[in-house]
Formats: C-alpha cells, structure tokens, sequence
C-alpha cells in the first residue's frame, strides 16, 4: 500500500497525536460556546435594544421536529421605488431598508440603502429584487415562523377562521437594531396573539 | 487481522473433541486470536451507552420543542447552556479520564451532538429564527461532524450519514446552494469513512458501515437522477451497484469474504433485479423515451466520472481475480450490455431477447460454478435467477391460464427437483472430500 498505515495509526496513538486530539476537541467546544453564545447575544441584544417594525402578514400552524410548533408568518413582499440602484433589468441585491416609526400600524418604508445608512430610523438588512424598467425594488422578508407553546398554536389552528379575517390586520412586530431583525410578536387587532386566544378559549369554556 | 472469535471459539472446541486439532494448538489459536481483543470494547455496553445517549437528547429535545411560554428568555438561555456545558462536560472528562474507552466514548459524542441540536433548536425557537428544517438541519449537521472525528463515534457516523442523505435526497439535483452545502456534508463525512476502510475495514461495524454507505448512497442516487429517462436510471442503478460489488471485492479479497458478503450479495440483488425488468418483452418505450438513449447528450460529465474509475477497477479486478472468479464477472458487466443495448436503438423483442439470454447465461454460470465448487448458496442463486426468469417469459407468453397453471406446475417441480439432486451432489462431494 503506497500509505504506511501502521506508522499514520502510530501517529495518533503519540503524545503528539494525542494533544492535536485534545487541542481539536477543546477548539471545538470553543466554536460550539462562541456560536451558541453569540446567536444569544444577537438576538438578545436585539430583542432589548432594538426598534419595533410591524408587517402585515396571513397565518396557519405548522410543525416543527426539532424546534417545535410554531405559526408561519406570510409576509408580503413590499415594493419601493428608487433611483438609488441600477442595474440591466432585473438583479438580486442586498439592501438596507429603513421604516418610519412605529405608531401602531403597518410600518411604512422610508427608503432603501445599497450601504449600511446613518440614520435614527429602525432598518432591516434585507434581500430585494431591482426591476430597473419600472425603477422598483421588491424586497422580501426572511421572517418566517413565530414559535408558540404547543397548546397555544394548536388552538391558533384551531381559531384560525376567527383569528385571520379581512377584518382583522395581522402584524408581525419586528424589533431591528444595526440592520438584524428578530420577530418578536404576532398583534392581531389590537392583541397579542397569545392574549387572543387566551380570550378565545375564555369564551369557549 | 480480526475474525468473527466467537463463532471461532465454538469451532476450535468441536475440532478438539473430533481430535482435528490438538489442544495445545487449539491454546495457540485462541491466543493469537484474542491477544488483540483484550481492550476491545463490550458490545452490549457500548450498544446501550449509545441509545442511552440518544434517547435521553432526543427527551430533552422534545420536552424542549413544547415551548415553554412561562419560561423566560434568560432561562431558556441558560437551558440551552446547561444542557450544552454538561454535554462538554462528560466529553472532556470522557477524553481525559477515560480515553480508550470505546463506550464512554460513543455516550458521551452522541449526547454531546444530540445537545447541541437541542441547545440551538431552543435558542431558534427562543428568538423566532427563520430558516427552514433543512437549513437547520445542515447547521446543526456541520457543527457535530466534528465529534465524529474527535471521538471516532460510530453513532455520530450513522446519525450524520442519515441526516446528509436526507438533506440530499430533500433537494436533488437542483443545483442550488443547499444542495452543494449538502453534498459538501457528504464529503466532510466520507473522509471519516475512507479512514475507517484503511485503518479498520475488518471490523464488524465498518462492515455495517459498509452496507449503511451502498444503501444510503443508493437513495441518493435514485432521487438525483429521477429525472432521466428510466432506462438511464437502469444504466446509472447497474453501474452503480457494480462499483460496490467491485469495491467489496477489491478491498476484501478471497480469504476475508465475510467482510465483503453483505455488499456483495445486495449488489448483485440489485444488478439481477435490473436485469430481470430489462428481460421483459413488448413496449418497452417507458423504458428507453423515444427509442434509445443519447447517452453523450445527457450527462457527459457524470457518465465519464463513474465509468472512467469503473473500468479502472474492473480492469485491476479481471487482472487480479479472473482465474478465480470469472464466473462473477456477469455482474460487473452488466452495466455495460445495458449501456450498449439501450443505446444502439434495438426493438422491444431484440432487446428483451439480449438481457433474457445474458441472464440466463449468468444463471447457469452460478448454478454450474456454484456445482462445481460445492457452494450450495451460490447454485441456489443461479437456481432462483433462473426460475424468475422463466416466470417473467411465461408471462409475456400469450398462453391461457389453464397452459400457463400446468407449466408453472412443471417447472416448480423441476426446480425443486434439481434443487434437491444438487443438494445431494455436494453434500455427497463434500464427505468423499473429508
């Protein structure tokens, strides 16, 4: 055999071997703390420290094997018109999207960055798509999925038809800090949808 | 050179007391047999540390997936720690306290990856994190791979192996970057693997590996190329198969054919099964598309990156092996008769007629070489591919119910009968032998 196996075998049984062993496996306990550890700062931080968008969005109840159950949030891509990108056609871009302040409803665009912006304003670093014909940028939202106690999204499946009606504006509450978003509540009305269905299973009983 | 010892142990005792080995040489054996063994791990122990490790993570995962609403985000922070730190915990104690350990080892690797998962599914649930269970999945896969390397776990090895042919087998073909990601993953595993077949190919779990890799791999294959015309498929499933066939061969040889049966057999279960649907007369045009197959337009890239190391290891083989096994050679073969016959555009009834005379060629060559060398097992596998044979011919045949019932009678009979005349030719071979 071209490889000497007995000698690479050797080699992993020397103290040698054995600290590239020890060194690999305390390497990899540091990336496993280090990236559990920084998603929770990420998104705790912007969670705390961050500034709320509201989208509006259609739901149902979905399952997940790992994360659990959890509500899929289909939020509609919004268009914006701008000159500020240019491109042949159409082009995939990665953007900066700034939104008005909150004040309880839809939140509304203000405009769009192709850099990070200086502003007091919330935004979000978002993915949207240039049609330079019509000179607006559709941008697409990457929040997905609110995740519930498993009681509370059966029940939200189970209200649904009551919970997701024309009448009633469903708005993903988002909080945005240095262009990070993380969902953080589901308003349906003027209502938490926890609290919702809270006073729907009030009813019920 | 390790060998099944407990089978070997119940030999050496019959060959004692039927005075065909002394028992001074019987010592000698069971010595040389063994020395090596002494640290080798408790199977039962390690079988339950590894479900132990798996059941108790995939708890934790579920009571966690509940989505405690009560709980704070700062305590399912500290949830997803506790969990993960304990989890490092025992792998650190296991690597410094308890090195050589093979049970401690796979405990504590499978509960250490089945924590992360956990630890990661609470933080992405915690903070509402999109992605869908692919992405999840692919993250969490890439992130314990290296568990697998650092504790050499074959629990981790199986659980990845099976989550990367999901991943695969969720998105084929399409060329996005999920798939590349996924097929990276599959390289990153199958290193691990490779090191497996050079440093420890004789031992048994390798050869589970072995049929876990071919099976898997099959999957793969099948979903990745669903979109081709099904005698392309055909082709690609033949090649496919003949390339572990040739692999088992080639990396187990004659003396170590325990090791290699598994792939073996199921190789050429799977080549014959092929080859019986291609027996089949009539139209055969869902088979073929139009006719034939345009082999050099399809895929020209992967046709010459399978069959340019096939030929290679059919060639090292037929170097290597054909006085021995020449017999055999019907089955690495095949790919190559599917190949031309499917395209040099032949009607239904040509083609039926090729691959009805290649396989019953094969069949008497097992049944005669099966004969010749007393392998029973062998003879029964050129009996049955006959007989399947002469099933599918009976029933493309235009005769009525009451002419096909008598014949099905006829040749079950003969069969049987050969079967039984066979039996006690070897068998009587066998004794003028001893």
């Amino acid at each position: 055999m071209i490889v000497d196996t007995n000698q690479i075998r050797d080699f992993f049984k020397s103290q040698l071997g054995k600290k590239i062993a020890l060194i690999a496996l305390f390497a990899l306990i540091a990336v496993h703390l280090l990236v559990t550890f920084g998603q929770i700062a990420r998104y705790e931080s912007v969670l705390r420290f961050g500034k709320t968008i509201a989208l509006s969005t259609r739901s149902y109840d979905p399952f997940d094997a790992f994360r659990g159950r959890y509500i899929t949030l289909n939020i509609a891509s919004d268009e914006f018109a701008t000159t500020r990108i240019s491109c042949d056609r159409r082009c995939d871009q990665t953007l900066f999207v700034t939104y008005r302040d909150f004040d309880g409803k839809k939140s509304v665009i203000d405009n769009v960055y192709l850099e990070k912006p200086n502003t007091e304003l919330a935004y979000l670093k978002l993915r949207g798509v240039y049609d330079s014909y019509n000179k607006t940028v559709s941008i697409d939202y990457p929040y997905d999925r609110l995740y519930m106690q498993e009681d509370a999204a059966i029940a939200v499946d189970r209200y649904s038809s009551r919970i997701f009606t024309r009448a009633n504006d469903a708005l993903v509450i988002v909080k945005a800090l240095n262009g990070v978003g993380v969902v953080s509540d589901l308003i349906v009305g003027d209502q938490s949808i926890s609290d919702l269905i809270n006073s729907f299973e009030g009813e019920d009983d | 050179m390790k060998a099944p010892i407990g089978w070997l142990e119940q030999q050496l005792d019959e060959w004692v007391d039927a005075s065909l080995v002394s028992s001074e040489n019987a010592a000698k054996i069971r010595a040389r047999y063994t020395e090596g063994d002494m640290d080798r791990p408790n199977r039962l122990m390690m079988i339950f540390a590894i479900f132990g490790a798996l059941l108790i993570g995939t708890g934790f995962i579920s009571i966690f997936a509940y989505n405690w609403e009560e709980l704070s985000r700062a305590a399912k922070a500290v949830i997803a720690f506790v969990l993960l730190g304990l989890a490092i915990a025992f792998a650190v104690y296991a690597k410094l306290r308890k090195e050589g350990s093979a049970a401690y080892a796979e405990g504590v690797a499978i509960f250490w990856s089945v924590a992360f998962v956990g630890a990661f599914a609470i933080i992405a649930q915690t903070y509402n994190l999109g992605g869908d269970l692919v992405s999840f999945v692919q993250f969490t896969t890439a992130m314990t791979l290296p568990i697998l390397y650092i504790f050499n776990s074959r629990g981790v090895a199986a659980l990845s192996f099976m989550a990367i042919v999901a991943l695969i087998c969720s998105s084929p073909g399409d060329g996005g970057s999920a798939h590349t990601i996924s097929w990276l993953l599959m390289i990153a595993w199958l290193a691990w693997y490779i090191w497996r077949l050079i440093f420890m190919r004789f031992e048994y779990t390798t050869i589970v590996f072995n049929l876990l890799f071919a099976l898997g791999m099959l999957a793969v294959f099948n979903i990745e190329l669903n979109h081709l015309i099904v005698g392309y498929e055909l082709f690609f499933h033949a090649l496919y198969c003949g390339f572990f066939w040739l692999a088992s061969a080639l990396l187990y040889p004659k003396e170590t054919r325990f090791y290699r049966k598994p792939i073996e057999e199921f190789s050429k279960f799977a080549i014959a099964i092929v080859l019986l649907i291609l027996s089949i007369d009539g139209d055969n045009s869902w088979l073929l598309g139009n006719g034939y197959i345009d082999y050099w337009e399809i895929d020209n890239a992967l046709f010459f990156m399978l069959c340019a190391p096939y030929l290679a290891m059919l060639g090292f083989f037929i170097a290597k092996y054909y006085k021995e096994r020449s017999y055999e050679l019907f089955f690495p073969v095949a790919p190559f008769l599917i190949f031309f016959a499917t395209e040099i555009n032949l009607s239904s009834d040509e083609s039926g007629l090729i691959f009805t005379l290649f396989t019953a060629i094969g069949a008497v060559l097992l049944i005669v070489n099966g004969t010749k060398q007393l392998e029973l097992w062998r003879a029964n596998q050129g009996i049955m591919l006959l007989s399947i044979l002469i099933l599918i011919k009976f029933f493309d045949s235009d005769l009525g119910f009451l002419e096909k019932g008598v014949g099905f009678i006829v040749i079950g009979t003969l069969f049987l009968g050969a079967n039984w005349l066979m039996n006690r030719f070897i068998k009587k071979q066998r004794k003028v032998m001893q």
